[in-house]
């Protein structure tokens, strides 16, 4: 995997399930126990549009000090639009600054899926191979579900509309690095509850059939199991604790969640609940670091 | 009778400063808060006891979960309201589902001039990249079905179950960003350059307006320019009605009669995002009433006394898998205790909404009965 491009572990999933605590612990676990080169993206909308509310998941996975192989990068789509324009365009540094926030936005709407393809080429552009290549696992916090899909399928809707010209060359080459199963993987982050298990269904089934590769699913929050079969027989009928049974019942409403998302989505990975502790287990971050690093066939 | 049980709302609910009071003469309930925090049952259960209090409710609701559209009689999309039998209630309720598919189009075709322009508009490819740049067409239709309800609703108050929108301010910001997207004179621009190109005062605005021109063109080439011509030409009808109606809205939204009510779930999470929402909502002239804490995990009951005994000639290891398992239901006792503390703290200001802790019951809700034991915690009439 250090050869050629390298690896976008793409994070999705709604607002609350710890998407992007997921993802930082991800990084961090990566540089610091793997000494790989990453980089964390966030991609932070602009100028006050949904998700903008200054109010930014807060992530408290870091632990330790972050190691030398480790950056975090924040993409604010003006910025990047900017620099796509001047690269793109050749439009001059004085035309640059006139992007004020009624151009950027009449820009957006006047090319849908302008914006999003030059979020999207910015996160490929750093995994792209080449001897400037400056990291080894890209990690991409990604907007929440709701915004996923159109970023990811920006570059085929900006094909429908310009299949010509110096965009269109943009978009098909990072059409052509979401859909490569070794390029990129996209991770779901839920939670086993119904509506969360409903989105991560939709946002999987409508990833898949866009051709992007089948995401991974993380199944976070789930309760941990205390009890083997024999002895939860014997709390459900002896009752000895009400705790431990609405524990025991919390858990196994999370297991039906969590059956039906496989039904529909295939073997999940968990991370359990740690009822307010702020670290994941570090076995539980190294076995999906392998998971998201595993050679794909 | 309607007086009795009035009163009884009010006496019983000294515990929390009276949900009942504080809805008492609104007419429109507007329900805030993010996917997957209970909003419909705490809609349901709101209009259940509205409706016990005397009032005819409708409660409006989008994509319920399965079990509470049963237990409204909802559970298939249908275009009319649907009468819940309350049994000794003074009021009624009417529980309706939202058809989050076709108000949108409905919009286009009701604010079209003609038929071929509505479905010209609903086939052209720009229609679909537009409005899903805005961030979703569900908040244009609840507020679509929101003026329709306005108009034809004969009860004396609606209890609007939200979308579970990514964020309720996407919902609430709709209509103004739709009709900013215009105000941008990006689409215009394409439609009659020249004319608007002239009109624009200063060098910098011309300057700053012939750019937007020269990117599409050389982004997308002609054959957008030509696309978008059309389009703004098909949607400048629709725009009109829009604007008319979003004002309607607006009005309403900050009317003395209407009432916001948001759910939280008692996590540090929810309840910082809760916080800045009310904020964000304060800045565009809208008060948040009541914010329900939902779903919080009951106190642990009596550990002591019967319990030993009924753990003796268990396996050590099963005692100590109970004993770990009563440590995380307090801990997680703790975390939401200490979110909800936080949201007392952070709710300051004259306007500061009532806080309401409501426990969880702990099975989805799925019956009438449950509905009304939602409402009896929620109005303390319990």
């Amino acid at each position: 995997m250090l050869t050629g491009s390298a690896r976008i572990v793409f994070v999705s999933g709604k607002g609350g399930t710890g998407k992007s605590f997921v993802a930082e612990a991800l990084a961090a676990y990566a540089a610091r126990e793997r000494c790989l080169r990453v980089a964390l993206v966030r991609v932070r909308p602009p100028f006050g549009e949904p998700g903008d509310d200054g109010q930014h998941e807060e992530t408290t996975a870091a632990g330790p000090a972050h190691s030398p192989g480790f950056r975090t990068i924040v993409l604010d789509e003006r910025e990047t639009l900017e620099k796509f324009l001047g690269r793109v365009l050749r439009v001059g540094f004085v035309a640059r600054r006139l992007l004020d926030s009624r151009t950027f936005r009449a820009v957006a709407a006047a090319a849908p899926g302008l914006r999003d393809l030059v979020t999207l080429t910015a996160i490929t552009a750093l995994a792209s191979a080449g001897r400037r290549r400056s990291v080894d696992l890209v990690v991409v916090d990604a907007p929440a579900s709701g915004h996923s899909v159109p970023l990811l399928t920006s570059p085929v809707r900006v094909l429908d509309l310009a299949p010509l010209g110096p965009v269109a060359r943009e978009a098909r080459a990072a059409l052509q690095t979401v859909t490569d199963r070794q390029s990129f993987v996209p991770l779901i982050v839920t939670i086993p509850e119904e509506l969360a298990v409903t989105e991560a269904v939709t946002l999987y089934e409508e990833l898949v059939a866009e051709g992007i590769p089948a995401p991974r699913i993380v199944v976070n929050c789930l309760w941990p199991g205390h009890l083997d079969d024999a002895h939860v027989q014997w709390l459900v009928t002896r009752r000895p604790s009400l705790d431990a049974l609405l524990h025991h019942k919390r858990r196994q409403r999370q297991l039906e969640q969590l059956a039906t998302l496989e039904r529909k989505t295939g073997k999940c990975m968990t991370l359990p609940f740690t009822f307010g502790n702020q670290l994941l287990p570090a076995a539980a971050i190294a076995a999906l670091l392998d998971s998201v690093l595993a050679p794909r066939s | 009778m309607k007086r009795t049980q009035e009163t009884a709302h009010e006496t019983a609910a000294g515990a929390h400063p009276s949900l009942a009071s504080l809805l008492a003469g609104k007419r429109l309930i507007v329900l805030v808060g993010e996917g997957g925090v209970g909003k419909t049952s705490v809609a349901a259960a709101i209009a259940h006891g509205l409706a016990y209090a005397g009032r005819s409710v409708e409660v409006l609701t989008v994509d319920p979960a399965p079990r509470l559209g049963d237990a409204l009689g909802i559970a298939n999309i249908d275009a009319a309201p649907r009468a819940v039998t309350l049994a000794g209630a003074t009021g009624s309720l009417l529980a309706m589902r939202l058809d989050s598919k076709s108000t949108f189009d409905r919009m286009v075709e009701r604010y079209a001039p003609d038929r071929e322009s509505a479905q010209a508009l609903l086939r052209h490819p720009i229609y679909e990249a537009v409005s899903g740049s805005l961030g979703g067409s569900e908040h244009y239709m609840a507020f679509q079905r929101l003026s329709e309800l306005i108009e034809s609703v004969h009860q004396d108050v609606l209890v609007v179950d939200t979308p579970p929108a990514v964020n309720a301010s996407e919902l609430l910001g709709a209509p103004a960003r739709l009709t900013g997207l215009f105000d941008t004179g990006a689409l215009s621009i394409l439609a009659e350059p020249a004319r608007l190109l002239a009109r624009a005062t200063g060098t910098l605005a011309r300057v700053s307006l012939g750019l937007v021109l020269t990117i599409v063109q050389r982004v997308a080439g002609d054959a957008l320019k030509t696309g978008v011509a059309e389009f703004v030409r098909l949607f400048g009808d629709i725009l009109v009605g829009l604007e008319d109606r979003t004002r309607v809205i607006n009005a309403l939204l900050r009317s003395p009669q209407t009432s916001f009510v948001m759910v939280v779930r008692p996590r540090a999470h929810d309840v910082a995002r809760a916080v800045a929402f009310r904020k964000t909502l304060a800045g565009i002239g809208l008060h948040i009433d009541a914010i329900v804490v939902n779903r919080l995990t009951p106190p642990a009951a009596d550990r002591a006394t019967a319990r030993t005994k009924r753990l003796a000639g268990s396996p050590e290891h099963a005692r100590t898998a109970v004993a770990v398992m009563e440590r995380e239901m307090d801990a997680l006792r703790a975390m939401e205790s200490e979110a909800l503390s936080h949201l007392r703290e952070a709710m300051t200001g004259g306007d500061r909404p009532v806080v309401i802790p409501l426990a969880s019951l702990d099975v989805d809700v799925a019956t009438l009965d449950d509905i009304a034991s939602l409402a009896a915690d929620l109005f303390g009439t319990r």
